[in-house]
């Protein structure tokens, strides 16, 4: 039962998408596409298969659908398969099915989701308790990033008033440059007592100086939720260190802190193959 | 409101040219090519199709024209949470994520190359409709294989221009 089927007229987009979902799949990845003539083409993580492939049809236990082929009644799902709709403009209103992708599925968008969310993804669909599992983040269209930009961001303003540290790789990271900073002007001295306060953070991200405040709960839930780490990826990561420091209060962000949480959280966001 | 330029994106590339303009192009070849024998489709192609080009053609300049503008993690300061911070902050903040967002990723070349492409379409589109004066004839094949050339390179360029704001 760890059969997928991709079932897209776009031979590059369905193939693009098969080869994300060898992040969980096992064995292989069917793709029924179109090229002069419809074929069902057999995909291998180590890059081998083809056409002509003899699928078990009893295994098709996720299927990926686009929704232009909508018309296409082969390849239905076994009794508790998943089928997931997905559009190169992301979600169809007047398509909508019960389970749609959320973010638009072009081959180049596809390449950039993280191999986390397609793992998410995979997973939910692949789990004997899915109904009572959260949708994963990319069907689910309430779990939008905007408390860990933010974060994110702030620490990229951080850093920039910390200019003169910055190494190599962090400045490449950020994009920081020359020209960057002969624009400057000097603005790194004036910020940099600002965005060493606390409060400058907790202004911006609207929690309050009280860390017993409950607000405090619902915004380390939500970055959570926003990041998807592991549990175990989660205690000791840049970003919680980071926020238990804004939250603790006993000492204001320093550099390294903010330097280290910028690196875990650019990880999570960089599009795949640029990280 | 404005609708956001994935959306507008999505529309023009992905439902439009990728969808319907190219695959009109592409029957309009196999019938010039005999391959299909459609003699109304041919009569229709000119008004039906072709004739969308030039208010497609600068929707696609505006789109890409406004990518940098919209698609800049500097827009996040428009709205909560970034939106809170202090009128000291928002003095330099947004102009500085912008930036960064310019020295990380190559947001002029991907805007210059859309801009040519778009340019050489429309240069085609030129070069095919003087050519179909007279109507459609095997004779117009070659500057209306050029065009679908151009529109498809033109597809890929915007393809290019990331549908979601990188922040990192």
């Amino acid at each position: 039962m760890n059969e997928i089927i991709i079932i897209d007229s776009d031979n590059v987009r369905g193939t693009a998408l098969a080869k994300r979902c060898f992040v969980r799949a096992s064995s292989s990845v069917f793709v029924y596409t179109f090229e002069n003539v419809w074929k069902l083409v057999c995909l291998k993580p180590n890059g081998s298969g083809g056409t002509g492939a003899e699928p078990n049809p009893d295994n098709w236990f996720v299927a990926l659908r686009h929704y232009g082929q909508k018309n296409i009644t082969k390849f239905p799902v076994v009794q508790g398969g998943v089928e997931m709709w997905y559009g190169g403009s992301g979600v169809k209103p007047d398509e909508k099915k019960t389970f749609n992708i959320q973010r638009p599925f072009s081959s180049d968008e596809i390449n950039r989701v993280l191999d986390e969310d397609f793992e998410e993804l995979l997973d939910w669909a692949f789990a004997v308790d899915r109904e009572s599992r959260p949708l994963p983040r990319l069907l689910a269209p309430d779990l939008a990033r905007e408390h860990s930009t933010a974060l994110l961001i702030l620490s990229q303003g951080f850093l920039a008033a910390h200019s003169d540290q910055l190494d190599e790789q962090i400045g490449d990271l950020m994009g920081w440059n020359d020209g960057i900073a002969k624009a400057d002007g000097g603005l790194s001295d004036k910020m940099k007592e600002a965005v060493q306060n606390r409060d400058w953070w907790l202004k911006a991200l609207g929690l309050p100086a009280n860390r017993e405040d409950e607000k405090w709960t619902e915004f380390e839930q939500r970055l959570r939720n926003e990041l998807g780490p592991k549990e175990n990826e989660w205690e000791g990561s840049g970003t919680k260190m980071l926020t238990d420091a804004l939250r603790g209060g006993t000492s204001n962000p320093n550099f390294e802190l903010v330097k280290n949480g910028y690196l875990d959280l650019a990880r999570r966001f960089r599009p795949r193959g640029q990280q | 409101m404005t609708t956001p330029w994935p959306k507008r994106r999505a529309r023009f590339n992905h439902d439009w040219l990728q969808n319907r303009f190219l695959p009109a192009m592409d029957a309009a070849m196999s019938v010039l090519q005999n391959k299909i024998s459609d003699p109304r489709f041919l009569e229709n192609f000119p008004t039906e199709t072709l004739s969308t080009w030039p208010e497609r053609s600068a929707e696609a300049r505006s789109l890409i024209e406004r990518f940098e503008e919209e698609m800049s993690p500097r827009v996040l300061f428009h709205r909560p949470p970034l939106s809170r911070c202090d009128p000291r902050t928002l003095d330099w903040l947004p102009d500085l994520v912008h930036a960064l967002w310019l020295g990380r990723y190559p947001v002029q070349a991907w805007i210059s190359e859309a801009v040519d492409a778009l340019r050489e379409s429309e240069k085609a589109y030129d070069a095919f409709r003087s050519r179909t004066a007279d109507g459609l004839r095997d004779d117009c094949l070659d500057a209306l294989v050029r065009f679908r050339n151009a529109c498809r390179d033109l597809a890929v360029s915007i393809s290019r221009l990331p549908g979601e704001i990188l922040v990192a």
